[in-house]
């Protein structure tokens, strides 16, 4: 779903210290992410605030689905 | 106890290893609502009518369309025009005649759901849209019911178990500790929007049910406190997990009142478009 937006489902970023920092990045370069609602996992656990990030921790953006 | 045809129809699941007379007979004295009788609900009421469930609820207002066919593979072109539970009851009495099929051809709305639901155990959230899903978490937080959670999007679903209390003084997460904000307006994506194709929506809605048969079992390791996120397409499965959050829980309604006086519309940021299914 936000892969439409950002055109991989699968993107990479270097030297990001937090969810903040990482968010900053991507809706400075994907606009249209800013106006969509997701959660954020880092490395699989779903995580709320801002948690700082290490090297080659994985980030999964999770829109919400609705249909059934 | 169980009749000799029952424990025949029964038998290849009672040889699973754990799977007893006594696990047998929760299913059969549980009762499950099924809301929405759609891609997801229609193979999920399938495969817990034939697994013993025995009290099946169904609700849904609609009738059966062509093109519920390709992926609703409960009803065929002959119940074309018909009642969605009215169809689905004959067809799943037919399919286990010792189980009860309780139907209720109506739209789950705020001024109804708390009473259809309060005779459940367990609830399957099996709808198309976040109003609704946003509605059914919070009348199952009110009435302290676990409710399975499934949703589509192309070759994607998401499934999980919400609201299931294990141990004393611990809850698993809610739909608002996983979504606390509503999502945007053009993200209101239906199957009809977003495409899908049978299998997808018959994966998603088995693993529902499978979901449902562990909560009640109590066998296996079920979804609470996690998201399963697929991928049909890629092959992609994750499990993320998931906490309950205090302040989330908090942003809903805590009681009957509350739950009346919400506005899911205007929750969800609604804007009234006619899709078909």
């Amino acid at each position: 779903m936000l892969a439409e937006i950002t055109g991989s489902a699968a993107l990479n970023y270097f030297e990001m210290n937090s969810i903040d920092e990482l968010k900053s990045k991507l809706f400075s370069e994907f606009p249209a992410l800013t106006e969509k609602k997701f959660s954020i996992a880092v490395n699989r656990k779903i995580v709320t605030g801002n948690p700082a990030l290490n090297n080659s921790d994985d980030i999964a953006l999770l829109p919400p689905f609705s249909g059934g | 106890m169980f009749t000799r045809e029952e424990l025949i129809y029964y038998s290849r699941q009672l040889n699973l290893p754990g799977h007893t007379l006594e696990i047998q007979d929760r299913l059969r004295k549980s009762k499950v609502l099924i809301v929405g009788i759609g891609g997801l609900g229609s193979p999920a009421a399938q495969y817990l009518a034939a697994a013993g469930i025995g009290t099946l609820g169904l609700i849904d207002d609609d009738s059966v369309q062509l093109h519920n066919l390709h992926r609703q593979i409960l009803f065929s072109v002959d119940d074309i025009g018909q009642k969605k539970v009215i169809t689905a009851k004959k067809k799943l009495e037919k399919l286990n005649p010792f189980i009860t099929i309780e139907t209720k051809d109506v739209r789950l709305v705020q001024s109804n759901c708390l009473s259809e639901f309060q005779p459940y155990d367990l609830i399957l959230d099996c709808t198309d849209n976040y109003e609704t899903r946003y509605m059914i978490n919070d009348a199952c937080v009110i009435l302290n019911k676990p409710f399975v959670s499934g949703a589509l999007f192309g070759s994607e679903s998401q499934v999980a178990v919400f609201n299931l209390k294990t141990e004393p003084g611990s809850r698993g997460p809610t739909y608002r500790c996983l979504h606390p904000e509503a999502p945007a307006i053009d993200d209101r994506q239906g199957c009809a929007d977003s495409g899908i194709i049978g299998v997808v929506a018959g994966q998603a809605g088995l693993s529902m049910a499978n979901e449902a048969i562990k909560v009640i079992t109590g066998i296996g390791k079920n979804l609470s406190g996690y998201l399963l996120n697929s991928n049909y397409r890629e092959n992609r499965t994750e499990l993320f997990t998931l906490e309950y959050s205090d302040k989330s829980f908090l942003e809903g309604p805590q009681n009957e009142e509350e739950f009346l006086a919400m506005d899911y519309a205007q929750f969800c940021k609604r804007i009234i478009s006619i899709t078909e299914e």
